[in-house]
């Protein structure tokens, strides 16, 4: 048997090359097919790739959030889906993303990310012009308050997450219906 | 080409399935074998592995690692699900599944193909003749006579340490014939032909590998993994493992009875006798395909003997030093990349 150490050294190396050639070929679909699940340069970028024909965005930004979205992610297969993250622009603040809006044509998805909701205490139905929104308040992991608010919209389920009180959650989420 | 924001319903049955938890399951215990199974490979070429009971340890990893590793990662990081973490992955599988040529999705359909081909292949070579086996197993009524292999002191005393003895019976049969049964009655069988045709020592040697069959056919380890192999029966990459598992449990016996009976060459040449008659002359054609599909199996099994042959004149292999370090090397990174495939 060949000494311990140039089989640990020989095992690293074949698990270096197994896990680039793994890398190498998760990127290939991405090449072949358009409409997966990739991260957008912007707005326009993705609309024009995956010709998302509606789109809601708000129309109020509280302080410190402003358009356009400083991230998008976006797919068209197998039902379309729009991330969109906006981060706190303030001068002084962190730049860290302090809301997300998506929407998307399954009711599983379930993006995760930077901003989630670990504990949510309060939740309630919440009637947003005409239609019945879910909120619900509470907090992310760092124990920061935290609101969501989601709702139908035909085809399409929206939710707004943000770092916000709920009252301004309602705000942004208002500015989205027309 | 624009969207709407409903799903296409020409792609809902079969996209659908595999976003469902048994579609999802199904097809990340597939990768995650794959994966388990290359690094298994590295491993045994980096430390050049030979022991076969090392050997059988690592095979096994891909075998049990893809039962655990879904249900386990969903637990522990429910986080896996979300696009964000697909993201950042080491390999997607959904983006090959959602691949779209002509209308169809063929990433698709090889998947559903290979698991249903996989499954018939389980249920044709391994469940109904287990069962069939298990019906009909017992004393064969030919039995003649009984062979004690434990008049020598040596073998007895090794034998004291074992939780069975199994019987050992002599049946009336041309054919050179040795088999096991276990379970409650378990016993060796011996074809009378092959008691002539042995020396005693071969014969010894040739029963002390059967009587390591049935020692180990009661080790826990390898009743569930047994089992943990029957609930992967859906996926070819365990299919694959197990057998070549299988493989090695004969090389593991062989090195049972050579440590019973401390005779390497007694072995070598009982197998010889038994199962390396001089090759015959090549069949007349006709059929060929049925018949190059049995000298296939034959030919492999021919091999596999040659390779226990040679390996018993050449010696032991004692990795000793490594007989855990590489199996649980290659879980740990097999579990630690797997979380990374998705």
């Amino acid at each position: 048997m060949r000494s311990k150490a140039f089989g640990f050294l020989a095992f690293a190396a074949g698990l270096a090359i197994l896990v680039i050639a793994l890398k190498v070929l998760n990127e290939f679909p991405l090449i072949a097919q358009k409409d997966l699940m990739r991260r957008y340069g912007d707005f326009e970028e993705m609309q024009a790739t995956l010709g998302i024909r509606q789109v809601f965005v708000p129309s109020y930004f509280p302080e410190d959030f402003r358009w356009p979205p400083t991230g998008i992610l976006a797919q068209g297969k197998p039902y379309p889906a729009v991330i969109m993250e906006f981060e706190r622009t303030g001068e002084g603040k962190a730049r860290e993303v302090g809301m997300v809006i998506y929407q998307a044509g399954g009711d599983d998805f379930a993006p995760g990310g930077p901003l989630t909701i670990s504990r949510i205490r309060e939740q309630a139905t919440y009637p947003l012009k005409g239609r019945s929104a879910i909120l619900e308040v509470g907090s992310g992991p760092n124990g920061a308050p935290c609101s969501r608010i989601s709702w139908r919209e035909k085809d399409v389920r929206i939710t707004v997450l943000a770092r916000l009180t709920p009252f301004e959650l309602m705000k942004v989420a208002e500015s989205m219906l027309r | 080409m624009e969207y709407t924001w409903q799903w296409e319903s020409n792609a809902m049955s079969l996209s659908g399935f595999f976003h469902s938890f048994p579609g999802l399951y199904a097809t990340q215990a597939f990768f995650h074998s794959v994966v388990a199974s290359i690094v298994a490979e590295i491993a045994i070429k980096a430390w050049n592995v030979r022991d076969p009971a090392i050997r059988q340890r690592v095979f096994l990893v891909p075998v049990v690692a893809p039962v655990f590793l879904f249900p386990l990662f969903r637990f522990i990081g429910p986080e896996r699900d979300s696009t964000y973490f697909r993201l950042g992955t080491i390999f997607e599988s959904g983006r090959w599944l959602e691949l779209e040529l002509l209308g169809t999705h063929p990433v698709m359909g090889g998947l559903v193909l290979v698991f249903t081909i996989t499954s018939l292949v389980f249920l044709f070579q391994e469940l109904i003749p287990i069962v069939r086996h298990s019906f009909e197993s017992g004393k064969p009524e030919k039995a003649v006579g009984t062979v004690d292999c434990l008049e020598d002191p040596a073998i007895r005393t090794a034998m004291e340490t074992l939780p069975v003895v199994p019987a050992v019976f002599v049946v009336e049969e041309d054919d050179f014939l040795i088999y096991s049964t276990t379970g409650k009655t378990a016993a060796v069988y011996v074809s009378s032909s092959l008691v002539t045709t042995l020396t005693e020592e071969e014969l010894r040697s040739a029963v002390a590998h059967e009587i390591s069959h049935v020692v180990r056919s009661r080790h826990p380890m390898l009743v569930a993994a047994y089992l943990l192999r029957a609930l992967m029966f859906f996926n070819p990459v365990v299919l694959m493992e197990f057998r070549r598992a299988a493989q090695e449990e004969e090389k593991v016996c062989d090195e049972f009875a050579v440590s019973v009976t401390g005779n390497r060459q007694g072995l070598a040449r009982a197998l010889r006798k038994l199962y390396l008659p001089p090759e015959a002359p090549p069949p007349p054609q006709g059929r060929k395909t049925r018949k190059t599909a049995k000298e296939i199996e034959e030919r492999s099994h021919r091999l596999n003997i040659e390779s226990r042959i040679t390996r018993l004149e050449a010696g032991g292999d004692p990795d000793s030093g490594m007989r855990w370090l590489v199996p649980a090397s290659v879980a740990v990174t097999a579990v630690l990349i797997d979380y990374f495939i998705v």
